[in-house]
C-alpha cells in the first residue's frame, strides 16, 4: 500500500446556525498521486469537504491528516502554501499580470528571483501558455480557458504535492473545457500530484477521477474507482446519480454504431475493441477503464470505425 | 474686478493659502479618522449598522448649525471649521472605503486565504491596490466638500476665502464676493480634477490596463 | 444654558415660531420647484445624451460653488430678503435631485423598457407607470439629500436677509448671545434630522414595495 497523502477521520462540519451537519462523519484516505474527484450536487457537502483540507473552513470534530500530521497542528500559512488550489472563478488578481500572479506563492516563499523566474517560465510551458506572449497580459485580456490556466500554473507554482481543484472548469464553454480537462490529465500524469477535484458534472468525475467519492447529504455514499461504482453503485443514490438523469438514458438506448468515424489502419491496430451490439453507457465504461481517447467498433473481426470519446462528451453536453 | 484682484492680490492669497490649509488638513484628519472606520465595518457587518447611522445623523446637521454647536467647545477660529469638516467628511469616506473593500470579489479573498497570505501580506498586495479607487473617489468627494462648505467657516473667524465673501456680502462690496466665489470654485475644480486622475490612474490598474 | 435658552424661548416665542414658519416655508417652495424643475431635466438627462452633456456640466459647476457664495452672488442682481434666497435655494438644490433622478431612469433595466413598449404601451406611460416607478428608490434619496441640504441652506440665507432660524445663529454670533444661537443651531439640526429619518422611512417602505 502505498503512502497516504490526505487521511480524513470521523470529519463533521456544521456551520453556525444551522441544525444539520453539513459533512457529516467522512473518514476516508487518499493515496499519494492519485487523482480523486469528488462527485455530488449542490448541497452534498462535496466543496465544503474540499474547503475544510485547505483550512478555509474549520472542522467541527473529528481530524484531518495531511502525510500523517494533524493539519491544524501545522502553521496555517505554511501549510497552505504547500497546497494548491484552483476554484471556478479563477480568483486570479486582476491588477497583477500573468507572471505576477503565477509568482504569488514564490514570492510568499521568498524564492530569489532568478528561481522564481526560471519556475514560472516552467509553469507556463506545462499549461502550455507562450511564454513572451502571455507573461506580461493582464487577467482581463484573457479568455476563460486561459485564465484557468494561469490558475492551474499558479497553483501549481511551488510544485504541492497536493492540489485541491473546486469545479475549476464549471464556467468555462464545452470545447475548451474538454480540452482542458484531458490536459489536467495529462499534467496530472506527469507531475505525479495528489488531486482532489470536485465537480458535480457526472462524466467530468468518470472522466478524470481514478477514485470518485460520491457525496450526498453530507455523507460519502461511495469511495472507489469508477469503473467499481458503475458497475456496482453501493445504494440507491448512487445508482440514481449514475444511471438516470437525461444523459445517462439517451447513452443506454443509442448504439455505439450511432457515430462512427473512419479509423486508420494504425488505430485499427492499437485500439480497444468495442462489440457493435454495446451501448453508448458501455463504451462509456470502457473509455474510462482504458484511458483511450477513441475505441474501435467492430462486430467480429470485421471493423465498422472508430468511435471517439469527443463524440460522447458532446452528447453529455447536449 | 481685475483691477480688484491686482491691488488686493496679497489679502487673497492669504484667504486662499489659509483655504488651501483648512482643506489639507480637514482631509487628511478626515482620512486617518475614517479609514479604520471603514475597514472595520466592510470586516465586520454589523457595526455598518451604526456607524452608517451616526454618520448619516451628522451629515443631516447643517453646517452652519454645527459650527455654532462646536463653537463653546472648540472656540472661535479655524479648529472649530477643522473638526466640523471632518465630522462630515465621515460620513463619504467611510461609506466609500467600506465600500471599496466590499466590492472585491469574494473568489479573491477566498483563494488568497487558500495560497496562504497571511493577513497583513494580503491586505497590502492584494485588498488594498484594489479598494484604492473607491478610496481615492471618496477622497476626492471630500475635498469638494470640504473646499465648499469651507467658507462657512468665516461665520466663526476661521478665515479662508469664506472671509472674501461674507466680508464682501457685509460691505456690499460684489468684487470681492465674486473673487471668492470664483477661486473657492477654481480650487474645487482642480482639486477634484486632479483626484480623478489619481483615481483613474488607480482604477486602471486594478482593471489590468497597461499605461 | 439649558435654562437660559428656556428662558428666551418663553421670553421671545412669538418670533421664535415665525422664524420656525418661515424656514419651513421658505424649504417647502424650494423643494417643490426644485423638484418641479430637476425631475423632468433629470429625466431628459438620462434619455438624451445630447441635452446631458451641458445639463450636467452646468450641475456640476453650481455644485463646486460655495452656498454662501451663491447667496452672496445674487444679491446684487435681485436684492435683499425672501426672493433671492429663494432662487439661491432653488439653484443650490437642483444639481443633486437631478443628478439622482437621472442616476434612478439609467438604473432601470431596458430589457423592462423594451418589454413594456413592446406591449404597445406609449412612451408617456412607459415612463410614468414603469420607469418613474421603478427609479423611485434613487429619486427618495434625492429627496432625502435635497431637503437636507435646503434645511441647512435656509440657515444660511439669514445673511441675505431672508427669514428662517439662521437668524437666530446671525444674531447670537454677532451679539455673542450664545443661548440664542443654539436655539437656532439646535432647532435647525433637530428639524434636519427628523426630516431625514421621515424620508428616510419613506425611501424603506418604497424599496421593499419594489422588491
Amino acid at each position: 500500500m502505498s503512502e497516504i497523502a490526505i487521511e480524513l477521520k470521523n470529519v463533521y462540519k456544521r456551520f453556525k446556525g444551522n441544525d444539520y451537519d453539513s459533512v457529516s462523519d467522512v473518514s476516508l484516505k487518499i493515496e499519494r498521486g492519485n487523482f480523486v474527484t469528488i462527485l455530488g450536487t449542490s448541497g452534498s457537502g462535496k466543496t465544503t469537504l474540499l474547503k475544510m483540507v485547505n483550512r478555509i473552513y474549520e472542522l467541527t470534530s473529528g481530524e484531518i491528516l495531511y502525510f500523517g500530521e494533524d493539519i491544524t497542528r501545522l502553521p496555517v500559512n505554511d501549510y497552505r502554501r504547500q497546497i494548491g488550489y484552483v476554484i471556478q472563478q479563477g480568483g486570479l488578481f486582476p491588477h497583477k499580470t500573468v507572471e505576477e500572479n503565477i509568482a504569488v506563492i514564490p514570492r510568499l516563499l521568498k524564492w530569489d528571483k532568478e528561481k522564481t523566474g526560471r519556475r514560472i517560465k516552467e509553469l507556463m510551458g506545462l499549461v502550455r501558455l507562450e511564454y513572451d506572449t502571455y507573461r506580461n497580459r493582464y487577467p482581463r485580456s484573457l479568455s476563460g480557458g486561459e485564465q484557468q490556466r494561469v490558475g492551474i500554473a499558479r497553483a501549481l507554482a511551488a510544485d504541492p504535492s497536493v492540489m485541491l481543484m473546486d469545479e475549476p472548469f464549471g464556467a468555462i464553454d464545452a470545447i475548451t473545457r474538454g480540452v482542458l480537462q484531458q490536459e489536467v490529465k495529462n499534467l496530472q500524469h506527469k507531475l505525479g500530484n495528489t488531486i482532489l477535484f470536485v465537480t458535480h458534472d457526472v462524466f467530468e468525475a468518470f472522466l478524470l477521477g481514478q477514485k470518485i467519492i460520491v457525496m450526498d447529504r453530507g455523507r460519502v455514499q461511495q469511495f472507489d474507482t469508477p469503473y467499481n461504482i458503475m458497475l456496482h453503485p453501493a445504494n440507491e443514490f448512487v445508482k440514481r446519480l449514475i444511471t438516470t438523469g437525461d444523459v445517462y438514458d439517451k447513452l443506454r438506448v443509442l448504439s455505439v454504431e450511432s457515430h462512427l468515424e473512419e479509423a486508420s489502419e494504425e488505430e485499427i491496430q492499437k485500439g480497444v475493441r468495442i462489440d457493435s451490439s454495446k451501448y453508448l453507457n458501455d463504451a462509456l465504461t470502457m473509455f474510462v477503464k482504458e484511458e483511450c481517447s477513441y475505441l474501435i467498433v467492430a462486430e467480429g473481426n470485421r471493423v465498422k470505425g472508430k468511435l471517439p470519446i469527443e463524440y460522447l462528451k458532446q452528447m453529455m453536453k447536449e | 474686478m481685475i483691477e480688484y484682484i491686482s491691488k488686493h492680490y496679497d489679502k487673497i492669497l492669504i484667504c486662499l493659502l489659509e483655504h488651501i490649509q483648512i482643506t489639507v488638513i480637514a482631509v487628511a484628519v478626515s482620512f486617518i479618522i475614517a479609514l479604520p472606520f471603514g475597514i472595520l465595518i466592510s470586516k465586520y457587518k454589523r457595526l455598518s449598522g451604526i456607524v452608517n447611522g451616526v454618520c448619516n445623523l451628522i451629515f443631516s446637521i447643517p453646517t452652519l448649525a454645527m459650527l455654532v454647536i462646536l463653537l463653546p467647545f472648540t472656540g472661535l477660529g479655524n479648529t472649530t471649521a477643522i473638526v466640523t469638516l471632518v465630522l462630515y467628511n465621515q460620513y463619504v469616506l467611510i461609506k466609500n472605503i467600506a465600500e471599496g473593500f466590499d466590492e472585491i470579489n469574494p473568489a479573491i479573498r477566498e483563494i488568497g486565504l487558500g495560497m496562504g497570505y497571511s493577513k497583513i501580506q494580503f491586505f497590502f498586495s492584494v485588498e488594498w491596490p484594489l479598494a484604492l479607487p473607491m478610496i481615492i473617489n471618496g477622497i476626492k468627494l471630500a475635498a469638494i466638500g470640504t473646499v465648499t462648505m469651507g467658507t462657512l467657516g468665516a461665520t466663526i473667524g476661521a478665515g479662508g476665502l469664506g472671509e472674501l465673501i461674507l466680508m464682501g456680502l457685509v460691505m456690499r462690496h460684489w468684487n470681492k464676493v465674486i473673487a471668492g466665489s470664483a477661486l473657492c470654485a477654481v480650487l474645487a475644480f482642480l482639486l477634484s480634477a486632479i483626484l480623478q486622475l489619481w483615481e483613474d490612474k488607480a482604477r486602471r490598474k486594478t482593471q489590468g490596463i497597461k499605461k | 444654558m439649558i435654562f437660559e435658552m428656556i428662558a428666551y424661548i418663553q421670553k421671545d416665542y412669538e418670533r421664535y415660531l415665525t422664524l420656525i414658519e418661515q424656514h419651513v416655508v421658505l424649504d417647502l417652495i424650494a423643494f417643490v420647484i426644485c423638484v418641479g424643475a430637476a425631475v423632468p431635466l433629470g429625466y431628459l438627462c438620462a434619455k438624451k445624451e445630447k441635452a446631458a452633456i451641458p445639463i450636467m456640466a452646468a450641475a456640476n459647476l453650481i455644485m463646486v460653488i460655495p452656498s454662501l457664495a451663491l447667496f452672496a452672488l445674487l444679491q446684487p442682481i435681485l436684492g435683499i430678503g425672501n426672493a433671492p434666497a429663494l432662487t439661491a435655494l432653488v439653484f443650490l438644490s437642483i444639481p443633486t435631485m437631478l443628478i439622482s433622478t437621472r442616476a434612478g431612469i439609467q438604473g432601470v433595466d431596458p430589457s423592462i423598457l423594451e418589454n413594456a413598449s413592446g406591449m404597445g404601451m406609449p412612451q408617456w406611460k412607459v415612463c410614468l407607470q414603469v420607469e418613474i416607478p421603478l427609479a423611485m428608490p434613487a429619486i427618495l434619496n434625492g429627496f432625502r439629500v435635497t431637503a437636507v441640504s435646503l434645511i441647512a441652506g435656509t440657515t444660511i440665507a439669514a445673511y441675505v436677509g431672508a427669514g428662517g432660524l439662521g437668524f437666530y445663529i446671525k444674531l447670537g454670533l454677532t451679539a455673542r448671545q450664545h443661548e440664542v444661537m443654539y436655539i437656532g443651531a439646535l432647532t435647525v439640526a433637530a428639524m434636519a434630522i427628523l426630516v431625514d429619518c421621515i424620508l428616510a422611512h419613506i425611501q424603506k417602505k418604497q424599496i421593499e414595495k419594489i422588491a
